[in-house]
């Protein structure tokens, strides 16, 4: 009976109190509580609200990262809405973890015209800072930034002297990016910016690079090693003249990498061609996870993955995933069926189908695999959740 | 100026369960609820009972005993700190769940910051890293959103969440 009265009470305490508890709580589980119930969605949050012309943006974001103290939440609020120039907003946001998420919403007129960025981060000599800020942002999600707002977003960003991690979900209209940062960046993401063409990066301490979109013209101008690589170019190539030969450097980034996504198009027509001529010098020694997109048009035939995996001796774990819809090569794929000596693959354990419609086909993609293993079969798993067994 | 008689120095709460109580104005006064019945023109403090039909003798002892131990502890010295972490400690020890959320409610009917604050701080403590199940069995609350309105909102926040093993 007191069970009820109880909960029932705690029903009628007003939100201020509600939010006030939540204020006491660590950034990451304050957000957790918007979960509780459509009551507690936004008592995580107080919002600062402000207006101003679209000069006034950075420094409001400045202003808004000095106040906000990491240990005292309840004095500063996590969240700020910038209002600028009629209709459009900034919408600033932090969490745990050092990370600050700017999402900026603009008219979609202006989605269209095209702009570029080029941030230089890192750079100690940086003096326009307009406020020291107390709170260092590690990590920074760009989202939305349009022709209007790159001068706002390329402003915020040259103050961030300490990022570490950085993404950036769609920018439409962003058509040429240039990152250097010699110190300090170590992730970069770009997700669905789908005008980008030109990719400029002088990042030489890079360790994870994540891309998803049509592939552009990369261009890593100091060397890097990636342990992580994401290349999702499934929409296929920006420019319909790229050749090879523009891959190669973007090519030697990853080939010491541990894991990594790859579409069939992309070994087909950039990777392939290269290290054909290399005569098998070019191996992916340190290669553990592979996620292989292929479009699976030409049914039966995944020539592509078999020799890509005559390259990946160390490889333990094997997604493939059919995307129907994903680009495939217009190119003759006969070259690739030549007889060569490989390593086998010692070490895979696992293969796991994504977005198969038949099992017949799994179950022949599976053969295919199979053949390079050696030693004790991997687990195999099938796109609706059940084990193959191929013994 | 000739002294009048000191007026009568306390005043007199009624729990709704239990005999009056008698508190300090100064404690009073950090009451805002009691803070505006003594500002009220027909209170007289020499008479007036106040009635708090929401608070037990429990609740009500609970609170002043929290408001008198730390305005006391105000006046001394800093290196008090210590022992009233260890007074919070003990304060909390004897509230079970239940009894504290009641004194939360009781803290609100009061309206006193204080304790409030406080209280708040008890509960954030409780709930924190606990799943969000554990929450809404706390507050007694009834997940109302749908499915799809659940994934939305965990898509919308998946940014603050990544990466978080680093650093």
């Amino acid at each position: 009976m007191e069970d009820t009265i109880v909960d029932d009470l705690f029903d009628k305490l007003p939100d201020e109190i509600l939010a006030c508890i939540v204020s006491f709580l660590p950034n990451e589980f304050a957000l957790e509580t918007s979960l509780i119930s459509t009551r507690w969605r936004f008592l995580w949050n107080q919002v600062v609200v402000r207006y101003g012309a679209i000069e006034d943006v950075s420094v409001g974001v400045a202003q808004f990262l000095a106040c906000f103290e990491e240990l005292d939440p309840l004095k500063h609020p996590r969240k700020l809405q910038f209002h600028f120039d009629k209709s459009n907003a900034l919408f600033a946001t932090i969490s745990t973890n050092s990370k600050l998420l700017l999402e900026f919403s603009t008219e979609k007129s202006e989605n269209e015209r095209r702009y570029e960025l080029k941030f230089k981060l890192n750079k100690d000599h940086i003096t326009h800072q307009i406020v020291a800020p107390s709170f260092l942002v590690k990590t920074l999600y760009l989202k939305s930034v349009s022709y209007l707002t790159s001068e706002v977003a390329f402003s915020i960003v040259s103050n961030l002297d300490h990022l570490q991690n950085l993404t950036i979900v769609e920018c439409s209209g962003l058509q040429s990016l240039f990152i250097e940062s010699e110190s300090k960046l170590k992730k970069l993401t770009i997700l669905d910016c789908l005008h980008l063409k030109s990719l400029h990066l002088r990042t030489s301490k890079l360790k994870s690079f994540r891309f998803r979109g049509p592939l552009p013209r990369i261009w890593p101008e100091s060397h890097f090693n990636l342990t992580d690589g994401m290349l999702d170019f499934r929409l296929g190539p920006k420019c319909s003249d790229f050749k090879s030969e523009d891959f190669n450097i973007t090519l030697l980034t990853i080939k010491n990498s541990q894991f990594l996504t790859l579409c069939e198009w992309t070994f087909e027509e950039m990777i392939w061609p290269s290290i054909s001529l290399s005569r098998w010098n070019f191996i992916f020694y340190k290669l553990r996870e592979l996620w292989w997109i292929d479009n699976y048009k030409d049914q039966n035939n995944i020539d592509a993955l078999v020799s890509f995996l005559k390259l990946c001796p160390a490889l333990e774990q094997l997604f493939i995933q059919i995307d129907p819809t994903s680009y495939s090569t217009t190119r003759s794929k006969s070259c690739l069926i030549q007889a060569n000596k490989y390593t086998e693959l010692e070490h895979l354990k696992v293969i796991k189908f994504i977005g198969f419609t038949s099992q017949v086909n799994e179950i022949s993609v599976a053969k295919s695999v199979i053949q390079l293993v050696k030693g004790k079969p991997p687990r195999i798993e099938t796109s609706d959740g059940s084990y193959l067994d191929m013994e | 100026m000739a002294k009048t008689p000191e007026p009568k120095r306390t005043i007199s709460l009624k729990p709704c369960d239990g005999d009056v109580i008698e508190v300090s104005p100064m404690i009073a006064k950090q009451m805002q609820t009691i803070q505006s019945f003594i500002e009220d023109d027909s209170f007289i403090a020499t008479t007036t009972i106040i009635p708090l039909p929401n608070v037990t003798a429990f609740q009500l002892s609970k609170i002043i005993d929290y408001l008198n131990y730390h305005s006391n502890s105000k006046a001394v010295a800093d290196n008090v700190k210590e022992s009233t972490k260890k007074f919070d400690e003990e304060f909390l020890k004897e509230l079970e769940h239940d009894k504290l959320k009641e004194l939360l409610h009781a803290a609100n009917y009061l309206n006193v910051k204080e304790v409030l604050d406080f209280l708040c701080q008890a509960v954030a403590d409780l709930i924190q890293d606990k799943s969000v199940k554990f929450v809404r069995k706390f507050f007694g609350v009834v997940n109302d959103y749908s499915v799809e309105e659940e994934e939305d909102i965990r898509r919308t926040h998946a940014w603050a969440f990544e990466g978080v093993e680093e650093d």
